[in-house]
Protein backbone atom coordinates (compact mmCIF):
# COMPACT_ATOMS: atom_id res chain seq x y z
CA UNK A 1 0.00 0.00 0.00
CA UNK A 2 2.94 2.28 -0.06
CA UNK A 3 4.19 1.67 -3.52
CA UNK A 4 3.13 5.19 -5.15
CA UNK A 5 4.12 8.47 -4.35
CA UNK A 6 0.28 9.50 -4.16
CA UNK A 7 -0.42 6.88 -0.92
CA UNK A 8 3.28 7.82 0.83
CA UNK A 9 2.03 11.32 0.64
CA UNK A 10 -1.10 10.83 1.82
CA UNK A 11 0.04 8.37 4.67
CA UNK A 12 2.68 11.47 5.31
CA UNK A 13 0.39 13.76 5.84
CA UNK A 14 -2.31 11.63 7.47
CA UNK A 15 0.56 10.69 10.22
CA UNK A 16 0.14 14.51 11.70
CA UNK A 17 -3.51 13.76 11.91
CA UNK A 18 -3.68 10.38 13.34
CA UNK A 19 -3.71 11.26 16.79
CA UNK A 20 -7.17 13.68 16.20
CA UNK A 21 -8.28 10.82 14.11
CA UNK A 22 -8.20 8.12 16.78
CA UNK A 23 -9.14 10.15 19.65
CA UNK A 24 -12.46 11.46 17.51
CA UNK A 25 -13.18 7.44 16.29
CA UNK A 26 -12.97 6.45 20.07
CA UNK A 27 -14.90 9.49 21.31
CA UNK A 28 -18.16 8.17 20.30
CA UNK A 29 -17.92 4.95 21.48
CA UNK A 30 -15.00 2.58 22.65
CA UNK A 31 -13.29 0.26 20.49
CA UNK A 32 -10.35 -2.63 20.12
CA UNK A 33 -7.38 -2.31 18.18
CA UNK A 34 -8.63 -4.18 14.95
CA UNK A 35 -12.16 -2.87 15.17
CA UNK A 36 -11.00 0.69 15.33
CA UNK A 37 -8.97 0.13 12.25
CA UNK A 38 -12.59 -1.09 10.77
CA UNK A 39 -14.01 1.65 11.56
CA UNK A 40 -11.34 4.21 9.92
CA UNK A 41 -11.68 2.02 6.93
CA UNK A 42 -15.16 2.79 6.86
CA UNK A 43 -14.84 6.89 7.14
CA UNK A 44 -12.51 6.16 4.17
CA UNK A 45 -9.16 6.26 5.91
CA UNK A 46 -8.09 3.46 3.20
CA UNK A 47 -4.46 3.64 3.49
CA UNK A 48 -4.23 3.72 7.07
CA UNK A 49 -2.10 0.63 8.54
CA UNK A 50 -2.64 -1.01 11.49
CA UNK A 51 0.51 -0.51 12.62
CA UNK A 52 -0.02 2.80 12.77
CA UNK A 53 -3.09 2.30 14.42
CA UNK A 54 -1.70 0.29 17.01
CA UNK A 55 1.38 2.22 17.35
CA UNK A 56 -0.83 5.63 17.88
CA UNK A 57 -2.84 3.75 20.12
CA UNK A 58 -0.16 2.77 22.44
CA UNK A 59 1.29 6.37 22.33
CA UNK A 60 -1.71 8.12 23.56
CA UNK A 61 -2.39 5.63 26.00
CA UNK A 62 1.34 6.64 27.42
CA UNK A 63 0.31 10.45 27.16
CA UNK A 64 -2.82 9.61 29.25
CA UNK A 65 -5.40 10.13 26.79
CA UNK A 66 -6.56 6.76 26.84
CA UNK A 67 -7.28 3.99 29.00
CA UNK A 68 -7.67 0.26 28.41
CA UNK A 69 -9.78 -2.55 29.70
CA UNK A 70 -10.06 -6.03 28.85
CA UNK A 71 -13.48 -7.78 27.97
CA UNK A 72 -13.73 -11.08 26.92
CA UNK A 73 -15.64 -12.01 23.22
CA UNK A 74 -17.61 -14.35 22.56
CA UNK A 75 -15.85 -16.17 19.76
CA UNK A 76 -12.14 -15.44 20.23
CA UNK A 77 -9.61 -14.59 22.43
CA UNK A 78 -9.76 -11.61 25.14
CA UNK A 79 -10.30 -8.05 23.58
CA UNK A 80 -8.46 -5.54 24.55
CA UNK A 81 -11.01 -1.96 25.05
CA UNK A 82 -9.48 1.21 24.57
CA UNK A 83 -11.54 4.60 26.02
CA UNK A 84 -11.01 8.19 26.26
CA UNK A 85 -9.83 9.71 29.62
CA UNK A 86 -11.17 13.43 30.76
CA UNK A 87 -7.54 14.36 29.49
CA UNK A 88 -8.07 12.42 26.25
CA UNK A 89 -11.37 14.45 25.28
CA UNK A 90 -9.58 17.72 26.38
CA UNK A 91 -6.84 16.77 24.23
CA UNK A 92 -8.99 16.43 21.63
CA UNK A 93 -11.29 19.41 21.91
CA UNK A 94 -7.99 21.02 21.37
CA UNK A 95 -6.58 19.43 18.74
CA UNK A 96 -10.34 20.23 16.96
CA UNK A 97 -10.40 23.47 17.80
CA UNK A 98 -6.46 23.80 15.63
CA UNK A 99 -7.50 21.66 13.05
CA UNK A 100 -10.86 23.67 11.67
CA UNK A 101 -8.50 26.92 12.12
CA UNK A 102 -5.90 25.23 10.08
CA UNK A 103 -8.32 24.06 7.60
CA UNK A 104 -10.18 27.23 7.08
CA UNK A 105 -7.50 28.77 6.24
CA UNK A 106 -5.84 26.17 4.29
CA UNK A 107 -9.37 26.78 2.22
CA UNK A 108 -8.88 30.39 2.22
CA UNK A 109 -6.08 29.65 0.92
CA UNK A 110 -6.65 27.58 -2.04
CA UNK A 111 -9.87 29.09 -3.23
CA UNK A 112 -7.84 32.49 -3.56
CA UNK A 113 -6.77 32.27 -7.12
CA UNK A 114 -3.20 33.32 -6.91
CA UNK A 115 -2.36 31.61 -3.81
CA UNK A 116 -1.61 34.94 -1.55
CA UNK B 1 -9.56 -20.79 13.03
CA UNK B 2 -11.31 -22.81 15.98
CA UNK B 3 -9.89 -25.97 13.90
CA UNK B 4 -6.68 -24.81 14.30
CA UNK B 5 -5.65 -22.43 16.74
CA UNK B 6 -2.09 -24.17 17.26
CA UNK B 7 -0.80 -23.09 13.85
CA UNK B 8 -2.51 -19.81 14.59
CA UNK B 9 -1.06 -19.15 18.19
CA UNK B 10 2.64 -20.15 16.13
CA UNK B 11 2.10 -17.83 13.33
CA UNK B 12 0.85 -15.09 15.78
CA UNK B 13 4.24 -16.09 17.82
CA UNK B 14 6.45 -15.94 14.54
CA UNK B 15 5.62 -12.75 13.54
CA UNK B 16 5.53 -11.19 16.80
CA UNK B 17 9.04 -12.14 16.82
CA UNK B 18 9.74 -10.85 13.56
CA UNK B 19 8.35 -7.61 14.84
CA UNK B 20 10.27 -7.35 17.80
CA UNK B 21 13.54 -7.84 16.07
CA UNK B 22 13.21 -5.12 13.55
CA UNK B 23 11.88 -3.01 16.40
CA UNK B 24 15.37 -2.05 17.93
CA UNK B 25 17.03 1.47 18.63
CA UNK B 26 13.40 2.48 20.15
CA UNK B 27 13.66 3.93 23.79
CA UNK B 28 12.81 0.71 25.78
CA UNK B 29 10.15 1.82 27.96
CA UNK B 30 8.38 2.24 24.44
CA UNK B 31 9.53 -1.04 22.89
CA UNK B 32 8.37 -3.11 26.29
CA UNK B 33 5.18 -1.09 25.80
CA UNK B 34 4.22 -1.62 22.21
CA UNK B 35 5.65 -5.29 22.54
CA UNK B 36 3.32 -6.28 26.05
CA UNK B 37 0.56 -5.87 24.16
CA UNK B 38 0.94 -6.43 20.37
CA UNK B 39 0.15 -10.57 21.20
CA UNK B 40 -3.33 -9.42 22.15
CA UNK B 41 -3.47 -6.98 19.38
CA UNK B 42 -2.17 -10.02 16.92
CA UNK B 43 -4.36 -12.42 18.36
CA UNK B 44 -7.43 -10.04 17.81
CA UNK B 45 -6.32 -9.37 14.18
CA UNK B 46 -5.81 -13.35 13.77
CA UNK B 47 -9.41 -14.14 15.24
CA UNK B 48 -11.22 -11.66 12.12
CA UNK B 49 -9.15 -13.48 9.34
CA UNK B 50 -10.12 -16.07 6.96
CA UNK B 51 -8.64 -19.58 7.43
CA UNK B 52 -6.50 -19.31 4.74
CA UNK B 53 -5.56 -16.14 4.54
CA UNK B 54 -2.30 -15.18 6.84
CA UNK B 55 -1.41 -12.35 9.30
CA UNK B 56 1.22 -11.15 6.57
CA UNK B 57 -1.66 -10.70 3.67
CA UNK B 58 -3.65 -8.32 5.94
CA UNK B 59 -0.71 -6.82 7.74
CA UNK B 60 1.95 -6.62 6.07
CA UNK B 61 5.66 -8.15 6.13
CA UNK B 62 6.93 -7.94 10.23
CA UNK B 63 9.54 -5.63 8.36
CA UNK B 64 6.87 -2.91 6.92
CA UNK B 65 4.62 -3.57 9.90
CA UNK B 66 7.71 -2.61 12.63
CA UNK B 67 8.89 0.25 10.08
CA UNK B 68 5.12 1.88 10.25
CA UNK B 69 5.00 1.17 14.58
CA UNK B 70 8.11 3.07 14.49
CA UNK B 71 6.93 6.05 12.73
CA UNK B 72 3.87 6.51 14.43
CA UNK B 73 5.66 6.05 17.91
CA UNK B 74 8.76 8.04 16.75
CA UNK B 75 7.54 11.28 18.92
CA UNK B 76 6.92 9.79 22.39
CA UNK B 77 4.61 11.97 24.49
CA UNK B 78 5.48 12.40 28.22
CA UNK B 79 7.17 9.25 29.63
CA UNK B 80 7.04 6.70 32.62
CA UNK B 81 6.61 9.92 34.41
CA UNK B 82 2.88 9.81 33.80
CA UNK B 83 2.87 6.44 33.15
CA UNK B 84 3.61 6.39 36.61
CA UNK B 85 1.52 8.91 38.18
CA UNK B 86 -1.64 7.79 36.34
CA UNK B 87 -1.09 4.09 37.51
CA UNK B 88 -0.30 5.00 40.87
CA UNK B 89 -3.26 7.46 41.30
CA UNK B 90 -5.50 4.42 39.42
CA UNK B 91 -4.30 2.40 42.13
CA UNK B 92 -5.25 5.23 44.99
CA UNK B 93 -8.93 5.49 43.61
CA UNK B 94 -10.91 3.75 45.49
CA UNK B 95 -9.03 5.46 48.80
CA UNK B 96 -9.33 8.73 47.49
CA UNK B 97 -12.29 8.27 46.51
CA UNK B 98 -13.83 7.19 49.89
CA UNK B 99 -11.90 10.33 51.61
CA UNK B 100 -13.66 12.29 49.08
CA UNK B 101 -17.02 11.18 50.19
CA UNK B 102 -15.88 11.95 53.75
CA UNK B 103 -14.51 15.52 53.42
CA UNK B 104 -18.17 15.52 51.24
CA UNK B 105 -19.98 14.57 54.13
CA UNK B 106 -18.11 16.45 56.50
CA UNK B 107 -18.54 19.32 54.98
CA UNK B 108 -22.00 19.34 54.43
CA UNK B 109 -22.76 18.98 58.31
CA UNK B 110 -20.90 22.11 58.53
CA UNK B 111 -23.91 23.70 56.45
CA UNK B 112 -21.84 23.43 53.15
CA UNK B 113 -22.84 22.46 49.91
CA UNK B 114 -19.68 19.76 49.51
CA UNK B 115 -16.19 19.57 50.62
CA UNK B 116 -14.93 21.70 47.49
CA UNK B 117 -17.34 24.81 48.58
CA UNK B 118 -15.92 24.43 52.48
CA UNK B 119 -12.30 24.49 50.88
CA UNK B 120 -12.98 27.65 49.11
CA UNK B 121 -14.10 28.92 52.12
CA UNK B 122 -11.57 28.18 54.51
CA UNK B 123 -8.49 29.15 51.60
CA UNK B 124 -8.08 33.11 53.16
CA UNK B 125 -7.99 31.69 56.92
CA UNK B 126 -5.09 29.24 55.34
CA UNK B 127 -3.06 32.37 53.40
CA UNK B 128 -3.36 34.36 57.04
CA UNK B 129 -2.23 31.00 59.01
CA UNK B 130 0.73 30.13 56.66
CA UNK B 131 1.70 34.07 56.35
CA UNK B 132 1.84 34.26 60.40
CA UNK B 133 3.70 30.69 60.21
CA UNK B 134 6.25 32.02 57.84
CA UNK B 135 6.83 35.30 60.09
CA UNK B 136 7.01 33.77 62.86
CA UNK B 137 9.75 31.23 61.27
CA UNK B 138 11.80 34.01 59.88
CA UNK B 139 11.58 36.21 63.72
CA UNK B 140 13.11 32.85 64.75
CA UNK B 141 15.67 32.35 62.68
CA UNK B 142 16.62 36.17 62.50
CA UNK B 143 16.93 36.59 66.05
CA UNK B 144 18.82 33.29 65.92
CA UNK B 145 21.54 34.38 63.67
CA UNK B 146 21.61 38.18 64.54
CA UNK B 147 21.57 37.95 68.08
CA UNK B 148 22.39 34.65 68.87
CA UNK B 149 19.50 34.04 71.21
CA UNK B 150 17.58 30.46 70.58
CA UNK B 151 14.20 30.86 72.60
CA UNK B 152 14.35 34.38 72.08
CA UNK B 153 10.82 36.20 72.71
CA UNK B 154 10.24 38.30 70.54
CA UNK B 155 7.20 40.45 72.65
CA UNK B 156 9.50 40.76 75.51
CA UNK B 157 9.87 44.31 74.32
CA UNK B 158 8.25 47.13 73.02
CA UNK B 159 10.82 47.03 70.13
CA UNK B 160 11.12 43.35 69.74
CA UNK B 161 6.99 43.68 69.80
CA UNK B 162 6.42 46.72 67.17
CA UNK B 163 8.88 44.32 65.03
CA UNK B 164 7.21 41.29 65.44
CA UNK B 165 4.02 42.79 64.26
CA UNK B 166 5.20 44.81 61.81
CA UNK B 167 6.55 41.17 60.46
CA UNK B 168 3.88 39.65 60.66
CA UNK B 169 1.52 42.07 58.87
CA UNK B 170 3.86 41.81 55.88
CA UNK B 171 4.00 38.10 56.15
CA UNK B 172 0.26 38.12 56.01
CA UNK B 173 0.18 40.63 53.04
CA UNK B 174 2.17 38.85 51.38
CA UNK B 175 0.86 35.57 51.77
CA UNK B 176 -2.72 36.66 50.84
CA UNK B 177 -1.34 38.29 47.71
CA UNK B 178 0.15 35.19 46.33
CA UNK B 179 -2.94 33.67 47.44
CA UNK B 180 -5.10 35.78 45.29
CA UNK B 181 -2.82 35.52 42.53
CA UNK B 182 -2.18 31.77 42.33
CA UNK B 183 -5.86 31.20 41.50
CA UNK B 184 -4.68 32.13 38.25
CA UNK B 185 -1.68 30.20 37.83
CA UNK B 186 -1.16 26.85 36.59
CA UNK B 187 -2.20 23.91 37.93
CA UNK B 188 1.75 22.58 38.54
CA UNK B 189 2.74 26.22 40.23
CA UNK B 190 -0.25 26.39 42.78
CA UNK B 191 0.54 22.73 43.67
CA UNK B 192 4.04 23.66 44.01
CA UNK B 193 2.78 26.82 46.17
CA UNK B 194 0.70 24.45 48.87
CA UNK B 195 2.86 21.74 48.65
CA UNK B 196 5.27 24.58 50.09
CA UNK B 197 3.16 26.11 52.27
CA UNK B 198 1.79 22.73 54.05
CA UNK B 199 5.44 21.75 54.58
CA UNK B 200 6.45 25.54 56.44
CA UNK B 201 2.87 25.10 58.28
CA UNK B 202 4.41 21.30 59.15
CA UNK B 203 7.82 22.54 60.04
CA UNK B 204 7.08 25.46 62.19
CA UNK B 205 4.01 23.24 63.78
CA UNK B 206 6.74 20.85 64.37
CA UNK B 207 9.51 22.68 65.33
CA UNK B 208 8.19 25.94 67.29
CA UNK B 209 5.36 25.44 69.05
CA UNK B 210 8.42 24.98 72.03
CA UNK B 211 9.78 28.04 72.16
CA UNK B 212 6.85 30.03 71.16
CA UNK B 213 4.17 28.29 73.27
CA UNK B 214 4.18 27.25 76.75
CA UNK B 215 7.14 25.45 76.98
CA UNK B 216 9.06 28.90 76.70
CA UNK B 217 10.25 28.45 80.60
CA UNK B 218 11.77 25.25 80.22
CA UNK B 219 13.96 25.94 77.58
CA UNK B 220 15.54 28.36 79.32
CA UNK B 221 17.08 25.97 81.53
CA UNK B 222 20.65 24.78 80.75
CA UNK B 223 19.78 21.25 81.39
CA UNK B 224 23.07 19.73 83.65
CA UNK B 225 23.03 16.23 84.18
CA UNK B 226 24.12 16.44 88.05
CA UNK B 227 20.92 18.31 89.12
CA UNK B 228 18.55 16.09 91.09
CA UNK B 229 14.74 15.56 89.47
CA UNK B 230 13.60 17.27 92.69
CA UNK B 231 14.88 20.56 91.08
CA UNK B 232 12.26 20.66 88.97
CA UNK B 233 9.84 18.84 90.48
CA UNK B 234 9.02 20.80 93.48
CA UNK B 235 6.48 23.31 93.13
CA UNK B 236 9.09 25.49 95.17
CA UNK B 237 12.54 25.07 95.56
CA UNK B 238 13.79 23.56 98.71
CA UNK B 239 17.18 24.71 100.03
CA UNK B 240 17.40 23.20 103.44
CA UNK B 241 15.29 21.37 105.79
CA UNK B 242 15.21 22.09 109.69
CA UNK B 243 13.98 19.42 112.09
CA UNK B 244 12.34 20.59 115.61
CA UNK B 245 11.39 18.13 118.15
CA UNK B 246 8.25 18.72 120.26
CA UNK B 247 9.54 21.26 122.40
CA UNK B 248 10.42 23.81 119.79
CA UNK B 249 14.32 22.89 119.73
CA UNK B 250 16.02 22.28 116.88
CA UNK B 251 17.16 18.67 115.72
CA UNK B 252 20.45 18.34 114.21
CA UNK B 253 22.43 15.43 112.56
CA UNK B 254 18.94 14.64 110.79
CA UNK B 255 18.88 11.98 108.11
CA UNK B 256 15.55 11.53 105.92
CA UNK B 257 14.75 8.05 104.52
CA UNK B 258 11.66 6.98 101.84
CA UNK B 259 9.56 4.04 102.93
CA UNK B 260 12.01 1.77 100.46
CA UNK B 261 14.55 2.97 102.94
CA UNK B 262 16.35 5.36 100.47
CA UNK B 263 18.20 8.50 101.35
CA UNK B 264 16.22 11.34 100.35
CA UNK B 265 18.47 14.59 98.76
CA UNK B 266 16.55 17.60 99.37
CA UNK B 267 18.08 21.01 99.13
CA UNK B 268 21.87 21.95 98.00
CA UNK B 269 24.82 21.56 100.03
CA UNK B 270 26.59 23.64 97.78
CA UNK B 271 24.56 26.65 99.06
CA UNK B 272 26.32 26.56 102.04
CA UNK B 273 28.68 29.32 102.56
CA UNK B 274 32.29 28.19 103.34
CA UNK B 275 32.08 26.23 106.20
CA UNK B 276 33.36 27.80 109.77
CA UNK B 277 35.18 24.35 110.21
CA UNK B 278 38.79 24.02 111.18
CA UNK B 279 40.54 21.08 111.83
CA UNK B 280 42.56 20.56 114.62
CA UNK B 281 45.41 21.69 113.34
CA UNK B 282 44.83 24.41 112.09
CA UNK B 283 45.15 23.68 108.21
CA UNK B 284 43.36 24.65 105.70
CA UNK B 285 40.47 21.48 104.94
CA UNK B 286 39.39 20.05 102.61
CA UNK B 287 36.22 22.20 101.17
CA UNK B 288 33.89 19.76 101.07
CA UNK B 289 33.94 19.21 104.72
CA UNK B 290 32.98 22.78 105.64
CA UNK B 291 29.74 21.19 105.35
CA UNK B 292 30.12 17.86 105.65
CA UNK B 293 27.44 15.43 106.68
CA UNK B 294 26.56 14.96 103.76
CA UNK B 295 27.25 11.77 101.74
CA UNK B 296 25.94 12.78 98.37
CA UNK B 297 26.41 9.10 96.41
CA UNK B 298 26.54 7.11 99.46
CA UNK B 299 23.67 5.28 101.65
CA UNK B 300 23.42 8.18 104.20
CA UNK B 301 22.11 10.96 102.35
CA UNK B 302 22.47 14.25 103.38
CA UNK B 303 22.49 14.88 106.84
CA UNK B 304 19.96 18.05 108.30
CA UNK B 305 20.03 21.11 108.48
CA UNK B 306 22.72 20.99 105.48
CA UNK B 307 25.03 24.08 106.61
CA UNK B 308 28.11 23.15 109.78
CA UNK B 309 27.02 26.57 110.46
CA UNK B 310 23.45 26.13 110.66
CA UNK B 311 23.87 23.25 113.23
CA UNK B 312 26.70 25.27 115.19
CA UNK B 313 24.30 27.57 115.92
CA UNK B 314 21.96 25.01 117.34
CA UNK B 315 24.53 24.66 119.74
CA UNK B 316 26.59 21.93 118.72
CA UNK B 317 30.42 21.01 118.30
CA UNK B 318 31.18 21.47 114.50
CA UNK B 319 34.04 18.92 114.97
CA UNK B 320 31.23 16.17 115.95
CA UNK B 321 29.00 16.25 113.70
CA UNK B 322 30.61 13.42 111.14
CA UNK B 323 30.07 11.30 113.85
CA UNK B 324 26.74 12.40 114.94
CA UNK B 325 23.85 9.41 115.26
CA UNK B 326 20.57 9.65 113.06
CA UNK B 327 17.84 10.10 114.77
CA UNK B 328 17.49 6.95 117.43
CA UNK B 329 14.01 7.34 118.75
CA UNK B 330 10.74 8.45 116.93
CA UNK B 331 10.23 10.65 119.90
CA UNK B 332 13.86 12.69 120.28
CA UNK B 333 14.65 13.83 124.12
CA UNK B 334 16.38 16.77 124.77
CA UNK B 335 19.43 15.66 124.61
CA UNK B 336 19.24 14.89 121.16
CA UNK B 337 20.84 17.94 120.48
CA UNK B 338 23.91 16.65 121.72
CA UNK B 339 24.21 13.77 119.96
CA UNK B 340 25.39 10.18 121.40
CA UNK B 341 28.56 8.71 120.00
CA UNK B 342 27.23 5.67 117.76
CA UNK B 343 27.89 5.57 114.30
CA UNK B 344 25.92 7.11 111.72
CA UNK B 345 25.27 4.03 109.57
CA UNK B 346 21.61 4.41 109.29
CA UNK B 347 21.42 0.78 108.16
CA UNK B 348 19.72 -1.28 111.38
CA UNK B 349 18.40 1.39 113.73
CA UNK B 350 16.55 3.67 111.95
CA UNK B 351 14.55 0.90 110.02
CA UNK B 352 12.66 3.52 107.78
CA UNK B 353 10.99 0.14 106.70
CA UNK B 354 9.09 -0.22 109.80
CA UNK B 355 8.12 3.75 110.54
CA UNK B 356 6.42 3.26 106.79
CA UNK B 357 4.31 0.39 107.36
CA UNK B 358 3.46 1.88 110.69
Amino acid sequence: MHGTVLCVDRSQLLKGLLDIIVLRVLDTEDGYGYEILGRLRKAGFDDLGDASVYGTLRRLYRAGYLSTYVQPSESGPHRKYYSLTEPGRKHLRQMRDAWEDVSTKMRGLFDTKDGS
Amino acid sequence: MTDAPTARTTEIAAYLAAVERHLGGLPEHVRQDLLTDLDTHLAEVAADLDEDASLADLLGSPEAYARELRETVEVPREGAGTRLRRSFREAAEPLTRRLGAWADRYAVSTGHTDAAELRERLRPGWWVLRGVLAALLFLYLFAATQFNAIGFNPLGSVFGTVIALAVVLTAVWASIRIGTRSQSWSPRKRWWTGAIGIALVAYVGYGMTGPYFGFLDQNDYVESGYLDDHYYDNPYYIENIYVYDENGEPLTGVYLYDQDGNALRFGDPDSCPPGPAHDPFGEAIDEREAYAGYDEYGETGYQYPLCVSERAEAGETPTEESTEEPVEDTTPTEESADPTEATPTPTGEPTPSETATS
